[in-house]
């Protein structure tokens, strides 16, 4: 009884038990004895097997003891020596009588030793050792009765003894009855002020938990509020005041409600089919956003922190209240932000993904999917190395860059790097393609964020494999066209030349020696001949145009029209033609084919006459439009063109006049149009028949090229 | 027209070409033009370059007061003949004069680049070309003074 109730409240039972030692040693020894009733046998028994206590308690009175049997073992002494040997013989027996405690074995130590005594005498008197006989009896008289008082002692010792241990079992257990009726008192004495609500005791209480608490309160950052059971404030911090309006008086003992008019007090509180306690259990710890008003009826988000303060009168709740106004903008800002970077990725026509600085897959659009063949979930998270392994490469550059950036305070530049740069990218499954990618740092960014601009390069790397091919075939067939013409240059000339001469030196040197028959057939070779000279000469200058490799330089076409009209010079004077021009800019042109260009040009407008003397005009005038294009306008007062014509006389073998007519080959125009072209301008003709014709022309100006 | 510079002697012209057709075209126009004229033919590069040297069967061949040379000649080509000459200092005096049917700007470019001492095109037409012949002799074979060679060698 008294070892379980010491076990059951751990209060009682360190303090009672430095208080009294010795009997908690004895209620030990008798609780690990076992189960046996309290009485004198159990008493007995402790004191037997029981250490220290048995020594403490009986060491005095058997040192006692053993005075007086040796005081008066010496009396009888006096009398006779003999007796010392069993006086001295049964004065231990009897001591370790005393000392087990039996008052049965005392007894039959006595009786043994009385006989012995008796029987000592005879033994002795045999011997003739005692010489007196009534001294002998007297003597062994005086011995027994000595040792029956000695015995009676002891006797008496032991069973005052045994009353000793009983009636320190009995305090104990009285002790620990009193100790159960104080802690029910204590008991009775908490569930009164509980139920009562005395509020003096509450007040003392308060001031207490005031007391300990406030120190603890005002140090923390947020406003603080202490609430009870019926929700009405009993404590605040400074923070409250500061954050709601309200002082100190006005809130203790007010509703928690002014604070926060909705939410806090159904959720904890005033929630009567759960516990205070329950409902905390399920609130601890959460922060929850509620709305708080402050004294003048404004109200702001916060968020509330709660947690339970277990007071022997009831529940307390603490409630750490956050001003989340400044945050939750903060957050609207990001939602914001991120929604609009969201809209910003998706709107791309690439794929992107944004990454953090170790390359972490952050966010991506749905292009990146489709791209690289991963659901979003699989490649958000993941390192951007699985789908692009140079990745991590660029983004240490990036990131280097960024530091250099930084150290040099050059805040404002935009860190970024491609534009460019093509490396592999790997689609789920091991396909492996050409990307394009460009990566910009964030870094207005709370961690700073790298986009990713991701291109797939395939269909345009085929295309320039494609036109490499297609460059190549080029490049070759115009060189091949190259060697024609200078073939053409040499090795068609030659047999003609051949024909031409040979033919030429029959009709000078037999002409009028043959008949007239030979002399006509002579002169259909010679101008066959001539005429064919032309027509390969005319086409090597068209094919020439096309294949010179001569860059367009600053060029005056002024002297290239001077050039051309000293070329021209023959028919000119034959025909008394006027050349007459303005003011004529430069341009970027190859000066050969600018002369070939105008002379073509001004030799048609001499040739193409009925009989009139020739006037032509060369001019230039700015395009209005584009200030570095010229327009040029060769107008003569010859035949004019007929309107259906104005497309085919710049078709190459185009003639519209008979050969007795006008000599030509039809080339003329051609090459004109071929040498505008390839000056990156366009040639056409404005006419009327009977109303000469004007060639207009354009040509690029040279003041922003040279 | 007799030539002053040369007294009377006769001048002698290596023709390089290799068309009988035009060897005999200029054949007949040069000594039209100029009697004293001798005229020696290689019909390629490489017989030229023997002739000028003196090489083979050309031991006694002596050396030309004039080189007529046409470019596109078979195994060796007038461009390396004119290279040749120019680089040799016996044969680099000697006026040679490119007379080939090619008017390509590329082939005049490079032939004065070689230091030819001058082009002309075959003309066409007869009486051009007698026109170009007869102003090659009227130039380079009487106005034009010469440095002094021996013929003999």
């Amino acid at each position: 009884m008294i070892p379980s109730r010491a076990h059951s409240s751990g209060r009682w039972s360190s303090g009672r038990a430095c208080l009294c030692g010795v009997e908690m040693n004895v209620f030990k020894s008798t609780t690990s004895s076992g189960d046996a009733p309290a009485s004198a046998s159990r008493a007995r028994e402790a004191s037997a097997t029981g250490g220290r206590p048995r020594w403490r308690v009986s060491r005095d009175r058997l040192i006692a003891t053993l005075a007086v049997s040796l005081a008066l073992v010496a009396a009888i002494d006096f009398w006779t020596s003999a007796a010392l040997v069993a006086s001295i013989l049964f004065t231990f027996p009897l001591a370790l009588c005393a000392l087990q405690g039996s008052t049965r074995l005392l007894w039959i130590t006595t009786a043994t030793a009385a006989a012995l005594t008796a029987a000592s005498g005879a033994w002795g008197h045999d011997r003739g050792e005692l010489q007196d006989s009534w001294t002998t009896v007297a003597n062994r008289g005086l011995l027994v009765a000595s040792l029956i008082v000695l015995a009676g002692l002891i006797h008496f010792w032991i069973i005052e003894r045994e009353r000793a241990l009983l009636d320190i079992a009995e305090i104990a257990r009285q002790r620990g009855e009193l100790t159960a009726q104080n802690v029910q008192l204590d008991d009775l004495v908490q569930a009164a002020s509980r139920d009562l609500g005395v509020r003096e005791a509450a007040d003392k209480h308060l001031a207490q938990v005031e007391g300990g608490y406030r120190e603890l309160l005002e140090a923390a950052p947020d406003a603080m509020v202490v609430v009870n059971e019926r929700g009405e404030i009993v404590l605040l911090n400074q923070q409250v005041k500061k954050q709601f309006g309200y002082g100190r008086d006005e809130l203790i003992g007010e509703p928690v409600t002014m604070l926060i008019p909705h939410g806090f007090a159904e959720r904890l509180i005033a929630d009567g089919t759960r516990t205070a306690a329950e409902a905390l259990a399920q609130q601890i710890g959460m922060g929850i956003e509620l709305s708080g008003r402050r004294k003048d009826g404004s109200e702001f988000p916060i968020e509330i922190m709660l947690s339970p303060l277990e007071r022997g009168d009831g529940v307390l709740v603490t409630a750490a209240i956050r001003d989340i106004s400044v945050r939750q903008a903060a957050e609207r800002h990001l939602a914001q932000m991120e929604s609009r970077y969201r809209g910003l990725l998706e709107a791309a026509p690439d794929a992107m993904a944004l990454v953090g600085m170790t390359g972490r897959i952050v966010l991506v659009n749905v292009e990146a999917e489709r791209h690289f063949g991963y659901r979003r979930d699989e490649l958000v998270g993941h390192l951007l190395e699985a789908i692009i392994p140079d990745g991590a490469a660029v983004l240490r550059e990036l990131h280097r860059r960024s530091v250099e950036a930084a150290d040099a305070k050059r805040d404002g530049e935009a860190i970024q790097i491609g534009a460019a740069l093509e490396v592999r990218g790997l689609r789920k499954g091991g396909g492996e393609f050409p990307i394009e990618i460009m990566m910009s740092l964030l870094r207005d960014a709370e961690e700073p964020l790298v986009t990713v601009a991701i291109r797939d390069i395939t269909a345009r790397r085929e295309t320039e494999a494609r036109l490499l091919a297609t460059m190549a075939e080029l490049n070759r067939s115009n060189e091949e066209l190259g060697q024609f013409a200078s073939i053409a240059s040499h090795d068609l000339q030659e047999p003609l030349r051949m024909v031409a001469s040979y033919t030429q030196l029959l009709a000078k040197r037999y002409k009028g020696k043959l008949d007239a028959d030979a002399d006509e057939f002579i002169g259909f070779a010679v101008d066959g001949a001539n005429r064919m000279q032309r027509l390969i000469q005319d086409l090597l200058s068209y094919s020439r145009i096309g294949t010179a490799r001569n860059v367009l330089t600053a060029t005056s076409s002024e002297q290239a029209l001077a050039q051309a009209i000293e070329n021209l010079q023959g028919a000119i004077e034959a025909s008394g033609a006027r050349v007459t021009h303005g003011a004529l800019p430069d341009v970027r042109g190859d000066r050969v084919q600018l002369v070939q260009l105008f002379q073509n040009l001004v030799g048609n407008a001499i040739k193409y006459q009925r009989g009139g003397v020739p006037e032509v005009h060369v001019s230039s005038a700015r395009v209005a439009a584009d200030g570095s294009k010229w327009m040029f306008s060769v107008h003569d007062n010859g035949l004019g063109i007929d309107r259906k014509y104005f497309d085919r006389i710049f078709g190459m073998f185009q003639r519209l006049h008979k050969r007795e007519e006008f000599e030509g080959t039809g080339i003329g125009l051609a090459i004109c149009k071929k040498i505008v072209e390839r000056h990156g301008g366009n040639i056409s003709v404005e006419s009327r028949l009977g109303e000469g014709s004007t060639f207009r022309f354009g040509l690029t100006g040279s003041e922003q090229a040279s | 027209m007799k030539s002053t510079a040369r007294g009377g002697s006769a001048v002698e012209v290596l023709l390089v070409e290799d068309s009988p057709g035009d060897v005999r075209l200029t054949q007949e126009v040069l000594l039209e033009a100029n009697q004293r004229v001798h005229l020696h033919v290689a019909t390629d590069g490489v017989e030229a370059m023997a002739f000028l040297r003196r090489e083979g069967r050309h031991g006694n061949a002596p050396q030309p007061d004039l080189i007529l040379l046409d470019l596109n000649l078979p195994r060796m080509d007038g461009r390396e003949v004119l290279a040749q000459i120019k680089e040799d200092d016996r044969l680099k005096t000697i006026p040679t004069i490119i007379l080939t049917t090619s008017s390509a700007e590329a082939d005049v470019t490079r032939s004065y680049q070689l230091q030819a001492n001058c082009y002309l095109t075959k003309p066409v037409l007869l009486d051009a070309f007698e026109g170009v012949v007869k102003s090659i002799n009227d130039f380079w074979l009487t106005k034009v003074k010469l440095p002094y060679q021996s013929h003999s060698g």
